[in-house]
């Protein structure tokens, strides 16, 4: 396992660094619109909740291995030559933007609807009533259990070793197909993966509890 | 787009054999981790040490190992480092899937279990029941309406993680697809269809979680 990581630690590391950028870059995309998006499923127009429902229930209803398969497809049938990385990134932003609209959706719908109405007779314009009332109220429910998503999304990035997104299962193939250590080698990225899983989960059961104080009420 | 449904509609057929070891996996995964949620359970709740540590870390274990690590290291790891040689990828599997969901059902019946009312303990105790009475015939009747609906949304998941065996050579519907798609040099028409299926399966099992959850609604607010 010493001369695994002496020789080949770079580049698991680099995997690691790999798995890393997709994981962010995905979420901080994915994030935002999502967060959009759920105010559109809670539209009364129905030109703006369907479409925004199809999606939703289409990536959340569909496995993220055939996701990114059917987005490298798509790019190929295109003739688009992309950096696989982006593609990976534009596939985990995706699926988060689909499971982040319906937990802001969730929080939304826990705030009872005369909270706009009174903010409303107090003279704020919506986006006041928003930022002011509404946002503070979201951020206990929503926080954690968008944390949790990152954590399973950060699950999820394995796949794209599948599809040659250059990630840390990716390079852990490569290093086995290098040196055969093959129990040695899934052990370390196992561990590389439980250690950022878990760090992840930890924080968001951090924000459960820190955050708390507005779900007792 | 007619042309399109109408492709897809013609693959479908072509898919159905993978889709039936699909569901396979994923009914023998389930029953597996149903199983073996229930003594997960038993150990998550004792007060004794030797029982709460090692079900903690397992479950520990399962939710921060993503499933192909899990799966990669099952079929080749384990097998390596022990010498075991060819060990059955249908079977490591299904194991690894059982015990992925065993983990996350156990939790999920956890805290189902910690919402039935504490004072109903103390009541059957001080009514003479035995644990196993009380189980059978106060706290399980109350408990399976509150623990269905995420056992459905489990059953799920298992679903969404089962792509994963078709890195290990499991011809379930995803690799089924990709085989499809280089004996017809089509990339993209048998991927979709296999995405259809797997949305008209998982939405299925969603649309009976919900009705689980607004049929069983009443007996929840009792409770």
């Amino acid at each position: 396992m010493i001369d695994v990581i002496a020789n080949y630690g770079d580049e698991i590391v680099k995997g690691l660094l790999g798995t890393l950028l997709i994981l962010v870059a995905g979420c901080v995309i994915g994030t935002p619109i999502g967060a959009g998006m759920a105010f559109l499923l809670i539209s009364s127009k129905r030109l703006l909740r369907w479409p925004s429902r199809a999606y939703v229930e289409v990536i959340r209803n569909t496995p993220f291995l055939i996701q990114a398969m059917l987005l490298f497809a798509m790019l190929g049938v295109m003739r688009l030559r992309i950096d696989p990385m982006l593609v990976g990134i534009a596939a985990v932003a995706i699926y988060t933007a689909a499971y982040m609209a319906e937990i802001v959706r969730g929080a939304l719908k826990s705030i009872p609807d005369g909270q706009w109405e009174a903010a409303n007779a107090l003279g704020l314009r919506s986006f006041r009533v928003f930022r002011l009332v509404i946002f503070p109220q979201l951020l206990p429910t929503a926080l954690p259990a968008s944390v949790n998503l990152y954590g399973t999304v950060a699950k999820e990035t394995a796949f794209l070793s599948a599809v040659s997104v250059a990630e840390l299962t990716f390079a852990g193939q490569v290093v086995i197909a290098q040196t055969f250590k093959v129990f040695e080698v899934w052990a370390i990225v196992g561990i590389l993966y439980l250690c950022l899983i878990l760090l992840i989960l930890a924080a968001a059961k951090r924000l459960e509890r820190g955050l708390g104080w507005s779900q007792t009420v | 787009m007619v042309n399109a449904l109408m492709e897809i509609g013609g693959i479908v057929p072509q898919l159905l054999d993978g889709l039936l070891v699909t569901l396979m996996i994923c009914v023998l995964a389930a029953l597996g981790a149903l199983l073996l949620s229930v003594p997960l359970v038993a150990a998550r709740r004792s007060s004794k040490r030797r029982y709460y540590y090692p079900a903690t870390v397992f479950i520990t274990l399962m939710r921060g190992l993503p499933i192909v690590i899990l799966i990669f290291l099952c079929y080749f790891g384990f097998p390596a480092l022990l010498g075991f040689g060819r060990v059955s990828a249908f079977w490591v599997g299904v194991l690894v899937l059982a015990l992925n969901g065993s983990a996350f059902i156990s939790e999920a019946l956890r805290g189902a279990i910690a919402r039935l009312p504490e004072g109903q303990w103390e009541a059957c105790k001080s009514l003479g029941l035995t644990p196993f009475q009380t189980w059978r015939l106060v706290l399980i009747p109350q408990f399976i309406p509150i623990a269905l609906p995420s056992l459905a949304g489990e059953l799920g998941f298992l679903i969404k993680a089962s792509p994963a065996l078709s890195l290990i050579t499991i011809v379930d519907l995803t690799r089924r697809a990709q085989q499809v798609s280089m004996q017809t040099f089509d990339p993209l028409m048998p991927l979709l269809a296999a995405a259809l299926l797997y949305f008209l399966l998982l939405g299925a099992i969603s649309m009976l979680s919900r009705w689980l959850e607004t049929r069983l609604e009443p007996v929840r607010q009792r409770s």
